[in-house]
């Protein structure tokens, strides 16, 4: 391009010199550079009080946190902690919201001011696009350093774990998308004030339909398009929005005036992600009623009922209970039948975005095989009401009983008895169904309900002050058994090992270590040499790893029987995965079945110390964490992508997830 | 004058159409004009000469047609405003900004921003550099656009109503400013005024927007000189003929009186041999534009 000079006079002076160029635009992409520069000054200056404004809230927390304390009688630090979890929660989320919508609303609002200026709209959206993205990390960062100063650094990470880049993620969309609804709907309602306040809530609602991308079941679900829905969701929205902003720079900046159908399809730009939203979370509500999510433990703990009642211990071993996100409520058993035993609530849409239908609030198994539960339902005026169900799981649960005032939340055992419990009271359950008898929870009753109260009940053992002897609750007093050694730890209150009592305490003597099983007739015997932590099983068997001439690993059978010793090197040779992690799932006189690090189960000959039989387990979906749940039969594997498998003890697989 | 892309003309006008809604504003605005002239336009309210200069200015984008200035076209980019001084009919700042805050902005955005230029015209029109825009008077502001709009030394300038509003006073500054900036420099001036009569000494050409489009153009000089108005009674049975460039003021029960705006109709008027006794009296510049604009487009607002 030729330029030519056009020198002239002004006022007398030295004009300074005037460059044309002779055609085109004549604009180059360094004057762009330079124009943005300057919108993003121009747009840092203008949003300066509104960003002041916001980085006073901080401050403000603090001087509400020292009132506070002062009049509550707390320490400040401890309210600025709790305010500041609040801040850094939905403070920020919404600050940056707030802060990129009124700055892309401000464009609009001063279009008379900026017009002028010879640049161009695109130009100026890019300034001041760039200076909400400035004041909302700045904003940020400002946040950190008061809390910095104020809070202890553990307190700080801890609030962002290790999740910044996801963190920043959401903030950074915050910003993007409200700046750009702001924008585009300032324009499209001819007014900053009302763009603004439109973008805020397109943005809000935009920021929660992704979020359903993040619900804890669509995780579990774990389909390659529920994994990256958000991720979807989030790029949907963006583009959206900015196709949105330009074509409304494209049309408007000139003053063009929107027609119906334009203006429709830039409300349909800006609203794409929120749409995309919608439908998934209507999809999502149509298929997780069908998925199986949640485990409702059999509560085949050494600390469990399924321990003290062989009804239920029976019972148990059948089958397995699930839940849907709806909180339908099944029995499944391995040959794949699944009995509905509580209706759950519908799942909507709101659901999603504030809580899930729960209403199951307790389940428990009876002495008698049975299960007992509380849901927690409404009556036709909305009042709340605590309903008692009870019934064996095959044949479907009834209702026993219906509760208001008091309203139980828990159900546990008192020894032997089961018992409702609300905040402050318990009562029998077998005896709500006419007038509950309900007595004051006192301060030691909590003990009643755990490992003390197994000792009270005359289930559980414990261990003396001195280390050196065990004592058990009788009918006829106390039975008390001397130990060859002192217990290593600090166990207090030991279950028994095994349906037939036997309690087994690692000990120590000296600078040996070893095992002994303590019998029901009083007497002991030491019946493993080594070191090696206790692992109580859910089948009912009991076993250690020994570390004395080699890795071993010993088993006691849920009867009393002792296995003999496992050479675990030489098992180890024969599995293709190591063998840190194990649980035994299963066992006869002569094998025992076992889960390997989560992926494989084996079956292993211990006379003969040879891995008989080995079968993969399904892949466990990402963020969930593997269940096996033995019963009579073979094990429950739930896969976390509603695969729930029944595999039996020759490695038969059926698939169970399908309604 | 050297011109900068080797012609002499600095705004051209192809067809301008440009509707708001189902309104027509321009329905074909066509013109020329040649550097270093002084244009003004005239119209009703609501005829588009706001529009129009808006549309120059690469504000606003037409419908149809196509415009330039000294060689540019309107893209978008905003590289028009850079070469051309605007004054627009409302000047807005941003409220926040002092006087002097206000000319900064301007000056890292026009890379022919004169600072000097600046301080001297903000002496000269009395403006105080520190006084905020939120509270200022409607001159101070008017004195503003002006500084802004030939601050970066433009070669054409826009200016639309720049005196609306002004007090007599300030209207006068601004004036004297206008002029000397032509003296100097040889602006090409495209201007719109409610009280073109102001103007009437510094335009070259008056062109009437009337009906959208460009309704009549006329050399200042030669309306001057020979814009007049004819008295005198009709004979027996005569009407007054229908000549171009001539309006019937006549009031009622009066002698006739026709407003002749040049040479051509005076000759055909006389020759139409209509009056028993013609008088010729010169016409004011400002009753000339008055009664030009009643002509060409109804009365003036």
């Amino acid at each position: 391009m030729t330029n030519n000079i056009v020198t002239t006079q002004v006022l007398g002076k030295t004009p300074p010199t005037l460059t044309l160029p002779l055609e085109g635009g004549g604009k180059g992409g360094g004057e762009q550079l330079h124009n943005v520069k300057q919108f993003t000054l121009l747009e840092l200056r203008k949003n300066r009080t509104t960003f002041i404004s916001l980085a006073g809230i901080l401050p403000g927390l603090i001087t509400i946190s020292a009132i506070l304390s002062v009049s509550l009688g707390y320490t400040a630090s401890d309210f600025f902690k709790e305010l500041f979890n609040c801040f850094m929660q939905f403070g920020v989320p919404f600050s940056i919201l707030l802060l990129g919508s009124v700055i892309g609303s401000g464009i609009r609002k001063n279009d008379n001011c900026e017009k002028i200026l010879p640049g161009s709209l695109l130009e100026r959206c890019a300034g001041g696009f760039i200076a909400g993205i400035t004041y909302s990390f700045s904003f940020v960062l400002i946040s950190f350093l008061i809390a910095l100063l104020l809070l202890p650094p553990e307190i700080i990470l801890r609030r962002w774990g290790g999740s910044i880049i996801s963190d920043f993620t959401f903030l950074a969309f915050n910003c993007a998308f409200g700046f750009g609804a702001g924008f585009v709907f300032s324009y499209l309602l001819a007014d900053a004030l009302l763009g603004s306040i439109a973008g805020l809530l397109i943005t809000a609602l935009t920021t929660l339909l992704r979020l359903v991308g993040f619900f804890p079941a669509i995780i579990m679900f774990s389909s390659p398009i529920d994994r990256h829905m958000t991720t979807v969701i989030t790029l949907l929205s963006l583009a959206g929005i900015y196709c949105a902003a330009i074509y409304v720079i494209r049309k408007t900046e000139k003053e063009r005036n929107l027609r119906i159908h334009e203006a429709s399809l830039l409300i349909i730009m800006a609203l794409a992600g929120a749409l995309i939203g919608i439908l998934n979370a209507a999809r999502i509500q149509k298929v997780l009623p069908n998925k199986l999510f949640f485990n409702t433990a059999n509560s085949f703990s050494r600390w469990s009922e399924t321990i003290l009642f062989p009804k239920a211990q029976k019972k148990a071993g059948d089958g397995i209970f699930m839940r849907n996100i709806q909180d339908d409520l099944f029995w499944i058993t391995p040959d794949g039948t699944r009995k509905k035993l509580v209706e759950g609530n519908p799942l909507t849409l709101w659901n999603f975005i504030t809580y899930l239908p729960s209403h199951i609030a307790a389940i428990r198994w009876t002495a008698d095989g049975n299960i007992c539960a509380i849901l927690h339902t409404k009556e036709k005026n909305r009042r709340e009401q605590a309903e008692i169900l009870k019934g064996d799981p095959e044949k479907g649960l009834t209702r026993y009983a219906v509760l208001t005032n008091p309203m139980p939340y828990t159900l546990k055992y008192k020894g032997r008895e089961l018992m409702m419990l609300t905040s402050e009271l318990y009562a029998p359950v077998t005896k709500c169904g006419n007038e509950p008898e309900w007595k004051l929870l006192e301060k030691e009753d909590k003990y009643f309900y755990s490992e003390k109260g197994w000792f009270e009940a005359g289930i559980a053992a414990r261990v003396t002050e001195n280390d050196f002897s065990l004592f058990k609750k009788t009918s006829g007093g106390m039975k008390i058994w001397k130990l060859p050694g002192k217990v290593r730890g600090h166990r207090h209150y030991i279950p028994p090992a095994s349906d037939s009592g036997i309690f087994l305490l690692p000990l120590v003597l000296g600078k040996k270590y070893f095992t002994v099983a303590c019998y029901p007739d009083g007497t002991t015997k030491k019946v493993w040499d080594g070191f090696g932590l206790m692992k109580y099983h859910p089948e009912g068997s009991t076993s250690q790893i020994g570390y004395t001439n080699g890795v071993y690993l010993n088993v006691m059978l849920k009867n009393g029987i002792f296995l003999k010793q496992i050479d675990l090197k030489s098992i180890s040779k024969q599995i293709p995965t190591e063998l840190y992690r194990y649980e035994i799932v299963h066992s006869n006189r002569t094998d025992i079945w076992l889960i390997a690090e989560g992926k494989y189960m084996i079956k292993i000959d211990v006379p003969k110390n040879t891995v008989v039989a080995k079968w993969r387990l399904p892949d466990i979906s990402n963020y969930h964490s593997p269940l096996f749940q033995a019963v009579e039969k073979g094990i429950f594997t739930y896969s976390g992508s509603d695969r729930l498998i029944f595999m039996d003890w020759e490695g038969n697989i059926k698939d169970l997830g399908k309604v | 004058m050297i011109s900068a892309n080797g012609k002499d003309t600095a705004v051209i006008m192809r067809d301008i159409k440009k509707s708001f809604r189902e309104k027509k504003v321009l329905n074909g605005v066509t013109g020329t004009i040649q550097k270093g002239r002084v244009v003004g336009i005239m119209g009703r309210n609501g005829e588009g000469k706001t529009t129009l200069l808006k549309i120059l200015m690469d504000m606003l984008s037409p419908d149809s047609g196509t415009s330039e200035i000294l060689g540019h076209k309107p893209d978008g980019s905003g590289f028009i405003r850079q070469i051309a001084g605007y004054v627009p009919e409302t000047p807005v700042f941003h409220n926040f900004m002092k006087i002097s805050e206000v000319m900064d902005l301007r000056s890292r955005f026009f890379r022919n921003w004169d600072k000097e230029k600046a301080t001297e015209l903000t002496k000269q029109l009395e403006l105080n550099p520190d006084a905020q825009i939120k509270g200022s008077s409607k001159g101070m502001l008017g004195k503003l656009a002006w500084i802004c709009a030939v601050a970066h030394n433009p070669e054409i300038l826009l200016l639309d109503e720049p005196t609306a509003g002004l007090d007599a006073l300030v209207r006068d500054n601004v004036l004297r400013n206008l002029i000397e900036e032509l003296q100097n420099r040889g602006t090409t001036v495209l201007v719109t005024n409610h009280h073109m009569e102001e103007m009437a000494g510094i335009l070259d050409e008056l062109w009437i927007l009337s009906g959208g489009v460009i309704a009549g153009t006329y050399d200042m000089q030669k309306l001057r000189e020979e814009s007049c108005v004819v008295t005198g009674r009709l004979k027996q049975g005569k009407t007054l003929p229908r000549i171009p460039e001539t309006l019937d003021i006549s009031e009622k029960d009066m002698p006739s009186q026709i407003a002749v705006f040049n040479s051509v109709a005076l000759k055909e008027l006389a020759a139409s041999d209509v009056f028993e006794n013609m008088m010729q009296t010169p016409l004011q510049t400002d009753t000339t534009l008055k009664l030009l604009l009643k002509l060409k487009g109804g009365s003036h607002d």
